[in-house]
């Protein structure tokens, strides 16, 4: 039995026979050509062209075998083929009196080469595109043997690298899964793997030497481990394994369209936390009755200067007009001194977590967070729109941030813009004081959003990024619980809804106690919403 | 010569699938359109040069629009980065 590591790069679990993977590669080719160039520029435009229609043949297939989505990286391999600057390299190269396979050969090397170098991961990923395209021009040039790879039964297949085109030809209902040693979690093949819903682990060193023949391999695509030859034991632990995965992924996504309410009639809304616009799509997926976090960091610690008003409009629209009239609550900035764009010159901190952060920083640069609510109100119109701020500890900041709001709205309307009216306004309860004054706050806003990671770091006096006290953070210590418990009565006595978007929002144990205290909405990553939700419609909260 | 500049708004930046999109879009033009991004120069024409700009969310996409059909080239354009980026 071997245990290797990769990366885990699509989930599930997948046990069956190995079969390698070995690439047809094309090396036997001439490099001086006897033929004319204008022959060889023939050459190459046959093959072009031919490679074109095998290209088309592919992304067929391939929206018949997954979606019109994973199908356009062989629309991108056509453009590839017809790029400007790939053709006039490989002309170039037979102008230099070189074969076309030569010349095919020496560009695929500079432009993977060129790509590699890049330091962002997607475009180093299409490194294998280019080698994708250029091995097929190879084959067709060179006559070889282009048959697809047969799979003779169900197989977990194995290669040193796969091309997206590998990944397609084979036949679906025979891949149990694949392991690479090269690729990351951005090649297309993984991305394919996720697509058509197989296990796939990357990034596996030392694999070539591993891959043996028919041999029986375990691929947890969860823990990115491959495990060849199993020994009985292993074998067995792993079927069952499989089998409850299985099970659970089909019994949850029967909970996809159900409502959250409880066996009693207590209806508890399942909401998803986001943290960049692409997100939303899993949280639509995954059934989320709405975005319960969205942070907005992400528009400013990308960036190379503040994100302006345009920007952070069309963001925030996206969102909202993929929720459909859901709520999407959104919070204002929340960065300080352990979090600054390199933009932004802010003053060391002894204390980040204490110091001038979220709100409190934004109410030092207006006009920071001014360009944001003008965006936010202005995105109101494309849906159901909630506005929050973070780390709020006393009732004047509330206030402030409320009045700049206001002016701002009162601006936008003076323009003529459209601003919604049901707008919801509300605040992160994350730390004690905000807490225990909940009473006084809640007569000033629509709605409480209950952050536990922060509100268990500043109750307990506990910080969980470090190892010599992170056995005291808990965020279901007593005193939390009665922060929490305290929080949502002073809603309820005010008539507004409470809601949680920690991480403990998902712990499953603590979800009869909030279940008790009438928490009205809990959000979660995308991932575990219908985990929560099944748990919610087993629950009894009268028997509690 | 109509240029525009424009901050990228899709999260995953101006990666493979839109840079083939936008040189679909320019070959329909006659007019030459150049995008400046991290310093760097593309033609929109040409697709590994607009993958090699690499340009990402938040960052400034300076667009110029020279030729004959510019001003229906430069509004496509325009609509493409709203719609797309």
């Amino acid at each position: 039995m071997l245990i290797l590591k990769g990366i885990p790069a699509s989930g599930g679990i997948a046990i069956g026979p190995l079969y390698v993977y070995q690439k047809k590669t094309v090396t036997d080719f001439a490099q001086k050509s006897a033929l004319t160039p204008e022959q060889e520029h023939r050459r190459v435009e046959d093959a072009v062209a031919q490679a074109k229609s095998q290209l088309d043949e592919l992304y067929e297939k391939t929206v018949r075998d997954a979606d019109e989505a994973a199908a356009q990286i062989f629309d991108i391999h056509k453009m590839m083929l017809d790029d400007l600057d790939y053709v006039e390299s490989i002309a170039a190269g037979i102008d230099d009196g070189f074969t076309a396979e030569h010349a095919v050969n020496e560009t695929a090397q500079e432009f993977s080469a060129m790509l590699l170098s890049m330091d962002d991961e997607t475009m180093r990923a299409r490194s294998a595109d280019v080698q994708d395209i250029s091995h097929r021009l190879l084959t067709i040039l060179s006559g070889a043997d282009s048959a697809a790879h047969q799979l003779q039964t169900a197989s977990v297949v194995g290669a040193v690298d796969l091309f997206p085109s590998d990944t397609m030809q084979l036949e679906k209902a025979k891949l149990l899964a694949f392991v690479t040693e090269q690729g990351s979690k951005a090649s297309h093949s993984a991305i394919l793997a996720r697509t058509l819903g197989i296990p796939a682990v990357v990034g596996i060193r030392g694999l070539r030497n591993a891959l043996i023949k028919n041999e029986t391999v375990i691929v947890d695509g969860s823990t990115g481990q491959l495990i060849i030859a199993p020994n009985d034991e292993t074998l067995c632990q792993y079927r069952e394994k499989q089998e409850s995965y299985a099970k659970e992924r089909e019994l949850l996504n029967a909970y996809k369209d159900r409502p959250s309410i409880t066996r009693d009639g207590v209806s508890i809304e399942v909401c998803a936390n986001i943290a960049y616009t692409a997100d939303a799509e899993a949280a639509v997926e995954n059934g989320a009755e709405g975005i319960g976090l969205m942070r907005s960091e992400f528009l400013y610690m990308d960036a190379t200067d503040f994100p302006d008003e345009e920007t952070q409009f069309h963001a925030y629209r996206t969102v909202l007009t993929k929720l459909e009239g859901k709520r999407v609550v959104v919070r204002t900035l929340d960065i300080g001194a352990d979090k600054v764009p390199t933009y932004l010159d802010l003053p060391h901190e002894e204390n980040p977590a204490l110091g001038c952060r979220a709100i409190r920083l934004c109410l030092q640069e207006e006009d920071v967070l001014r360009t944001q609510l003008r965006a936010l109100l202005r995105a109101s119109a494309y849906g159901k729109l909630a506005i929050m701020f973070p780390m709020i500890s006393k009732l004047q900041e509330l206030r402030r941030a409320k009045e700049i709001l206001a002016e701002c709205r009162a601006q936008l309307e003076a323009e003529g813009v459209t601003v919604s009216e049901d707008l919801e306004v509300g605040m992160m309860v994350e730390i004690p004081a905000a807490a225990l004054l909940s009473d006084l706050f809640a007569p000033e806003v629509d709605f409480f959003s209950i952050g536990t990671n922060d509100l268990t770091q500043y109750t307990l006096a506990t910080d969980r990024l470090n190892e010599r006290v992170e056995p005291l953070f808990d965020y279901s210590d007593e005193a939390v619980l009665r922060l929490i418990a305290m929080t949502a009565k002073s809603a309820h006595d005010n008539g507004i809804w409470c809601g949680i978007c920690g991480e403990s929002a998902g712990d499953l144990e603590l979800l009869p106690f909030y279940a008790k205290v009438g928490i009205d909405e809990l959000s979660v990553v995308p991932n575990k919403v219908l985990e929560v939700r099944r748990a919610i419609t087993e629950l009894d909260v009268s028997a509690l | 010569m109509k240029e525009f500049n424009y901050v990228i708004t899709d999260a995953e930046g101006l990666h493979a699938r839109p840079a083939g999109l936008i040189v679909k879009l320019a070959a329909n033009y006659t007019s030459a359109i150049r995008l400046y991004a991290n310093g760097k120069t593309a033609d929109a024409k040409r697709l590994f040069s607009v993958m090699k700009l690499a340009a990402k969310c938040g960052q400034e996409l300076h667009v110029e629009v020279e030729g004959e059909d510019e001003e229906a080239a430069f509004a496509a354009v325009q609509e493409f980065c709203a719609k797309e980026l």
